[in-house]
């Protein structure tokens, strides 16, 4: 029966297959290259610098680094990002401001990250914005030296920004209409319905969107290489953990899992490919949860409900 | 209504069907007439569009369809393994309720099926084929200007009228109508059944009908279905005048529907 | 049921117990309202305009060297040549001129390698999802892509610079041919074939998710009305599915090629690190000799950015890389509205 267009069919099926072999290709590559780099005292060592991989030390700081950039990051980009999601779907219109609106943010979603790692990097190297880095001194313009946490955090929050816009929007305009007009017929205002009925009810799809913007954060390479810096432990006063330090820590350079990987391996310095196999595996399996966390919570999404 | 000399088109014996666990069909059996019309009714979900469905194999597009029986096209089992199902629906065509053109002009509409069955046909023949089935469902004197046009900009009457076309023009020997005249207004449903009635000698139509009157008007034999089951089939004179089963009473006259 | 308590508890969150009548507090409860409303325009105004900042900002930083190199920058060769001496030369003398061509080039080549490899390949894909997948096979290919979607470029540029690139350098680098090329560049595996391949599995799954998105979204009837006129499944894809879906299926491609112009870690590590404009004349070869991009050499000439001629250049790629990424999603969003607006329309 198949007989007739039999290449047609096999081409198809080669196409599905080589997608599958792909991935499962890189995972396993990952997994085989970099499992036996992993283990308790690579996890929680720091990295030290050195020639030889054996004494170079573990990811503690990297993987912290990313840990503390996805939270601030996070934190910048939610608020934000919930009152356009919120003004969205519940205030705008449908006329050609909120369209040219609209557009605005889809654009915003196709920059690269390369660019806003550069915008980032232009803002913050304003003398004004000394404040979330730090000053370069003697220099013949004072700039500021424009990388940091804070920085790199603010950068994240605007290029993941249209994602998370996207998700809650389409989380609170998938609550059943029934629930806001309950409220209304029952003389709650508009904002007391919002934040009292629709956003508890949107609760999983507004935690996807969370989720899937860390999940972009904890991946994001370009922005970390130019507004945080390569350099592999934390700047700022040590030891950095003391809360008197804190300030001082996000004002300063770091490292995160991402820009280890690219240090580790031949493109940067080379010096240990099998620990950089180890973090991009440890960096992996954080993104594979997040991801995972996101299709359970999905069946509690009210997207999928049927009216 | 000439009788005489009716050949047997489609024979089905103990039909049964499934949608996954459900049990659509039961034990269906019936011999439907060369070049007649045969009515299906019977209320909403007893099973009719499902066996219509069953005689084209369009059914093996849902997943979860199971069946168990005999559907002989001109004595040759349908559903065997090394049936080609593409030529199965050549020989039976099916026009449905909604009517579907293609998005594309009202000429590439017939034109798409006549290419794919003759893929070197010359451009001349394939227009002489186009008019033809236009001319046929009388509907060439309305878009005779505007071929090129979107089919969509038709009316639903029109659009109908285009799907018989594009069915009649890849020449089947059966057609299958589900429901074909639902979304049409009195005018277009008139103009459709014209067609039934003149071209009954040169196909085998089955209609799908939830409309009484029109399965009266129209069919020379008549089946009426009921919860899955094939409760009454004979001549639609018989059926209608002398019903053997009370359900099919209580149906004509209106008891349920 | 417990989505009606949950909502019966918030209702009784939301509505008030005292009766609204026109007094003070209905007029402060009116403006607290209004303030709020204010508030959240504002948030959304501020992410709209967000993308003029960035063109403000990048933009003003790269104007010395678009003043100074003129229509030039696009056009005229010699980047690795002019970084070196802009790095080099003493602050009161510094060289603004700088020709992009290369990386330019760099970037058309590479991303249009791996859209010839990722159209074909992903478009099978989502025809297979679609149309002819068998259900247990389903849900793990669709889990697949998205995972490949998921996975940073970090990690492929890692696997790449492990896995592609020796591979290339050693089965179809040979001695003779790095021989020939030393002048010109060092063959040594990194080049716009490895970038081609790296980056066609980056871009794939997006194109795949949002063509298999278009081909799903087809009316079942007009599948249904073929199958009727006895086409066989792979005609009708043919003949019916696919225009029916192009519109869909060329906002995937849009958006699959901004993705692959504004790749920059993943090409820094398997694209090669020499600025050099592949020749065609060099026949095959030009497939093994390493490229830059624009956005692979702001990463790899980031330590320019101590300096103000080269940190400026830096700016120019990125204005590129921003006008270019602009354009192509508004040519993506055009497209697409087209496709949101009608359930039907003439193909």
């Amino acid at each position: 029966m198949f007989k007739k267009h039999w290449f047609a069919y096999a081409a198809l099926w080669c196409s599905g297959l080589i997608t599958i072999l792909a991935c499962l290709g890189i995972v396993l590559f990952l997994v085989v290259k970099g499992a036996h780099a992993i283990s308790w005292q690579f996890l929680f060592t720091d990295p030290q610098p050195s020639m030889n991989e054996a004494l170079s030390g573990g990811i503690l700081t990297p993987l912290i680094g990313t840990i503390l950039l996805t939270t601030l990051g996070i934190v910048c980009a939610l608020p934000w990002a919930g009152a356009t999601a919120i003004y969205l779907a519940e205030y705008a219109g449908e006329n050609q401001f909120v369209n040219a609106l609209r557009t605005g943010i889809d654009v915003l979603a196709g920059v690269p990250t390369i660019v806003f790692a550069i915008f980032g990097l232009a803002v913050f190297t304003l003398p004004q914005m000394a404040m979330f880095s730090t000053i370069v001194e003697g220099v013949q313009n004072a700039q500021a030296f424009g990388r940091s946490f804070l920085v790199a955090a603010i950068t994240m929050a605007a290029m993941v920004l249209p994602f998370v816009i996207k998700s809650i929007e389409e989380a609170i305009r998938s609550v059943p209409p029934s629930y806001k007009e309950a409220s209304y017929a029952l003389g709650a205002s508009k904002w007391s319905t919002i934040s009292c009925v629709l956003l508890p009810a949107a609760r999983a799809g507004i935690i996807t969107g969370v989720i899937l913007g860390i999940g972009r954060i904890a991946g994001d390479t370009a922005i970390i290489w130019l507004c945080l810096g390569g350099s592999m432990n934390m700047g700022g006063q040590q030891p950095w953990w003391m809360p008197q330090h804190w300030v001082s820590t996000l004002q300063h350079t770091g490292s995160t899992l991402t820009s280890y990987v690219y240090f580790s391996s031949p493109a940067g310095e080379g010096n240990s490919p099998g620990k950089a196999f180890g973090a991009g595996l440890v960096l992996v399996a954080i993104i594979l949860l997040l991801n995972a966390i996101v299709s359970y919570l999905g069946r509690f999404s009210n997207i999928k409900e049927d009216q | 209504m000439n009788m005489e000399g009716n050949t047997t088109k489609i024979v089905v014996s103990g039909l049964s069907c499934w949608y996954g666990p459900q049990n659509v069909l039961q034990d269906v059996s019936m011999e439907i007439h060369g070049h007649a019309i045969t009515g299906l009714i019977g209320p909403s979900g007893c099973g009719k569009t499902t066996f219509l469905r069953t005689l084209n194999r369009l059914n093996d597009l849902a997943p979860s369809f199971r069946h168990q029986g005999q559907v002989l096209l001109d004595g040759e089992e349908i559903y065997q393994p090394k049936t080609d199902v593409v030529m199965v629906r050549r020989r039976v065509g099916m026009v449905f309720q909604q009517p579907n053109p293609f998005p594309i002009s009202i000429f590439d509409n017939i034109a798409l099926g006549v290419r794919e069955q003759q893929p070197r046909i010359k451009r001349s023949e394939l227009l002489d084929i186009v008019v033809n089935s236009l001319k046929r469902v009388y509907l060439w004197e309305e878009v005779k200007d505007n071929l090129q046009d979107s089919a969509l900009s038709l009316s639903g009457g029109q659009q109908q009228r285009l799907c018989l076309a594009r069915v009649l023009a890849v020449r089947p020997e059966v057609i299958l109508l589900d429901e074909p005249c639902s979304s049409l207004d009195p005018v277009s449903t008139a103009k459709i059944e014209e067609l039934l009635f003149e071209y009954k000698d040169e196909y085998t139509f089955i209609v799908v009908t939830h409309n009484l009157g029109q399965a009266r008007r129209v069919s020379d034999y008549l089946g009426f279905f009921l919860n899955g089951r094939l409760m009454e089939y004979g001549q639609t004179v018989d059926v209608v005048i002398n019903p053997r089963e009370k359900e099919t009473e209580d149906y004509l006259v209106g008891s349920f529907g | 049921m417990k989505k009606n308590s949950d909502l019966t508890a918030a209702l009784a969150t939301a509505t008030p117990t005292t009766a609204n009548t026109v007094t003070s507090a209905w007029r402060l409860k009116q403006f607290k309202e209004k303030a709020i409303e204010y508030l959240l325009a504002t948030f959304t105004v501020m992410s709209a305009v967000l993308i003029f900042f960035i063109m403000y900002f990048v933009i003003r930083r790269a104007l010395p060297v678009f003043q100074a190199s003129g229509i030039g920058f696009i056009f005229r060769g010699g980047w690795d040549a002019q970084f070196m001496t802009s790095w080099q030369a003493p602050a009161d003398q510094p060289s603004w001129i700088f020709g992009a061509l290369p990386l330019v080039m760099g970037t058309i080549y590479t991303t249009v390698g791996a859209l010839l490899i990722a159209i074909p390949l992903g478009l099978g894909c989502a025809i297979f999802l679609v149309e002819m997948c068998p259900s247990w096979l389903r849900v793990p290919l669709t889990t697949t892509v998205r995972l490949l979607a998921a996975i940073p470029s970090v990690i492929y540029g890692l696997v790449g610079l492990i896995v592609v690139v020796p591979v290339i350098a050693h089965t179809l680098i040979s001695n003779q041919m790095a021989m020939n090329m030393i002048d010109i560049a060092a063959l040594d595996g990194t080049s716009i074939l490895a970038g081609m391949i790296v980056l066609s599995i980056m871009i794939g799954p997006i194109f795949i998710a949002l063509s298999s998105d278009a081909l799903r979204a087809v009316p079942r009837s007009y599948k249904e009305a073929a199958f009727a006129l006895g086409i066989s499944q792979w005609r009708t894809i043919l003949k019916v599915m696919l225009p029916v879906a192009r519109q869909g299926i060329i906002a995937g491609a849009i958006l699959a090629t901004g993705r692959a112009i504004g790749e920059a870690i993943a090409l820094s590590m398997v694209s090669g690190g020499v600025a050099s404009l592949p020749d065609f004349q060099h026949g095959l070869v030009f497939f093994l000799e390493p490229v830059r991009t624009l956005a692979s050499a702001i990463v790899n000439n980031s330590e320019g950015m101590l300096v103000p001629t080269c940190e400026s250049a830096l700016f120019a790629c990125a204005t590129l890389l921003l006008l270019s990424s602009v354009a192509l999603s508004v040519m993506a969003t055009w497209v697409s509205g087209m496709v949101r607006k009608g359930v039907q329309r003439h193909v």
